[in-house]
């Protein structure tokens, strides 16, 4: 025991300096790539909390007490993992049966279906819950809608309740199947953030990144506490765009450039940061309340995107930019000159061609899927993610210098998402679906829950996920 | 969990003098291995295993498919039965356009997952058939799911047939 003043001391240390340092990137240079290592070197494991999960896609707490971990299935419903692990016979929501002519939910292409679902913070007075889905009646547009959980029935939401309290919060128009964003997420604020993608292909055909006239490829912000509920929301006041294009008289002496450069007639106010791509994922760390986005890449590079809280109005570069790097690549990034648009992520892995023609890298991965921040282990305000396509598993934290990239670990799963337990631990969930010819979010083989722990608090007994360094 | 919330925050200096000690947790044991030993491979046939952790491969994955004669020989000798065999090769592209080409291409020299075409393999066990069988079967890491799952074991051995079919060319 005698190590522990000392440990406690070095702990504070790191803290301290770590809160008044975390600064966004400048230069390509201080973008974190793999290869860093975490304050500490962490240890971690993944803890099999459930499985059985049909494409599983998203995981969230209600943070009423109740310690449910609620799971979000592609096809359209949300399965309820009591304290014990155990997972509930029936749905806690399924849209699958909300519509007699078939399920409300489109998942033709794997990228669609159910995507999130986020609890009010009032939600144990108020009962409110948001989904964010493909909506198949509206062809791929992504639906946010209310539902209200009965309070005599609270681990399911049955089909008439459903229809009976759904309040359509906003539809985002998909012109194409893929890139549409999914993760929905009350920040410390209160504010409803929705991850918008920029509504598919390739290449941004729209241009959506850079255009403030679309909610696509955009992180939106929006209060859901109308006080008159035929309201769908309300734009908060201090939203970057909020009154930039309020309709007012025409001045054009006596103003200086940068009252002009507010005026954007055209800007939507629901707008909070943009030229993103596609953030399927993003996290609050609970701690701080500082937002990480998972911003999936293109061809070469995914990318992690670190907003200080309440740092609105960021232009995040997409499709001038794809990571730390202009697109679209046509070679050599070393070699080509360009210039930085929008702010730098503060890290970023490769594809296994980190650009057109270079040597191929198996372990390079393809979609970065965001799990949490994690506030223990000895970690502080570490973003945890995982790959789809690779399985490695990468954590993304500042050491009170400069932005680390940590490779984790391998492992053999497909990561799709995480969430938050109600005590802060982070949740991941695994699935085993691809761009596969012929297969549904009924068919493909099950996936599981899990819980990020330091390695040294396995419990014994605990199914662990197979990895290797 | 709740206990573990009072760890945090946990001292930097004693997370790794425990992670030390933890080293052997990962990699224990999977919920999917718990039936292995009722399906341990019989005797004198070959052993499979996972690519990536070199454990046993659960060889009763698909409990509904028959077995077939290219199967068992396979089981004991590692050598693909179907190679060089036009009729399954045949059947082994169609099951490739399904399930293998959206990563490996059309003409297998790979985007999402490497390159096929060659004889630089990612995993050292791949150079042989039946390395390659336990990557496809078992599973490699993340998207290179376990096709074992999907497809019969005779199914995976036409498609291993017409993958070779890019090497000659």
């Amino acid at each position: 025991m005698k190590r522990l003043p000392v440990a406690i001391a070095c702990a504070a240390l790191l803290t301290t300096s770590a809160a008044f340092a975390k600064e966004v990137p400048t230069s390509i240079d201080d973008v974190a790539q793999p290869g860093g290592t975490l304050t500490g070197n962490p240890e971690i494991a993944f803890v099999q909390v459930a499985t059985g999960f049909l494409d599983p896609v998203n995981v969230a707490n209600a943070g009423d007490g109740t310690g449910r971990i609620f799971v979000v299935e592609r096809a359209g419903r949300i399965q309820i993992v009591g304290k014990d692990g155990a997972v509930n016979d029936e749905p806690f929501l399924d849209l699958t049966s909300i519509n007699p002519l078939g399920s409300d939910v489109q998942t033709g292409f794997v990228e669609q279906g159910l995507y999130s679902v986020a609890f009010h913070p009032d939600f144990a007075e108020n009962g409110y819950f948001y989904v964010h889905y493909a909506s198949l009646p509206f062809n791929g547009d992504g639906m946010i809608v209310r539902f209200t959980v009965d309070p005599e029935s609270p681990d399911v939401v049955d089909a008439d309740r459903a229809n009976g309290t759904a309040k359509v919060i906003m539809r985002i128009e998909q012109p194409w199947y893929n890139h549409n964003g999914g993760q929905i997420e009350f920040g410390p604020d209160g504010m409803l953030y929705i991850g918008s993608g920029d509504g598919g292909w390739e290449g941004d055909p729209y241009e959506a990144g850079q255009d403030l006239s679309t909610l696509l490829a955009k992180i939106l912000r929006i209060d859901v506490d109308t006080e008159d509920d035929t309201v769908p929301y309300k734009i908060p006041a201090d939203n970057p765009f909020a009154n930039a294009s309020s309709e007012r008289l025409m001045s054009l002496f006596g103003i200086t450039e940068e009252e002009f450069s507010k005026i954007k007639t055209r800007s939507r106010p629901e707008i909070w940061s943009y030229g993103v791509r596609n953030p399927y994922e993003f996290s609050f760390d609970q701690k701080t309340g500082d937002l990480f986005i998972a911003d999936v890449g293109q061809n070469h590079w995914e990318e992690v995107i670190f907003e200080k809280a309440g740092n609105g109005g960021m232009n995040y570069g997409w499709p001038r930019m794809e990571a730390s790097y202009c697109h679209p690549m046509t070679g050599d990034p070393a070699e080509s000159d360009c210039a930085v648009v929008g702010t730098l992520p503060v890290a970023q892995y490769p594809h296994s061609a980190p650009y057109p023609g270079a040597p191929e890298d198996a372990s390079g991965g393809c979609s970065i899927q965001g799990f949490g921040v994690l506030n223990y282990g000895g970690m502080e305000g570490v973003y945890m993610v995982g790959d789809w396509c690779s399985g490695r598993v990468f954590g993304i934290g500042h050491d009170g210098e400069s932005w680390q990239l940590q490779d984790m670990m391998q492992t053999t799963m497909q990561f799709t998402a995480g969430g938050y337990d109600e005590d802060g631990m982070v949740m991941v969930v695994n699935a085993n679906n691809f761009y596969l010819a012929d297969q549904g979010p009924d068919t493909n083989p099950p996936g599981a829950l899990w819980r990020i722990m330091p390695a040294a608090d396995v419990p014994e007994g605990a199914v662990v996920a197979d990895s290797v360094q | 969990m709740s206990k573990f919330r009072h760890l945090l925050p946990i001292c930097l200096m004693l997370a790794v003098s425990f992670s030390h000690a933890a080293e052997t947790a990962t990699g224990t044991e999977t919920a999917d291995q718990t039936a292995e030993s009722e399906n341990a491979p019989e005797s004198g046939s070959l052993e499979f295993l996972h690519a990536l952790t070199n454990k046993p491969l659960d060889m009763n994955m698909r409990p509904d498919q028959v077995l077939t004669p290219a199967v068992l020989e396979f089981h004991e000798t590692g050598e693909n039965p179907y190679s060089g065999d036009a009729e399954h090769i045949a059947a082994g592209e169609k099951l490739y356009r399904k399930q293998c080409q959206a990563c490996h291409l059309k003409d297998g020299k790979g985007r999402i997952g490497p390159n096929l075409t060659d004889e630089t393999w990612t995993r050292a066990r791949t150079d042989t058939e039946k390395g390659r069988f336990e990557v496809v079967y078992g599973g490699g890491a993340g998207a290179m799911q376990a096709f074992g799952l999907r497809m019969d074991q005779d199914a995976i051995l036409e498609v291993l047939a017409f993958i070779e079919t890019f090497r000659g060319q």
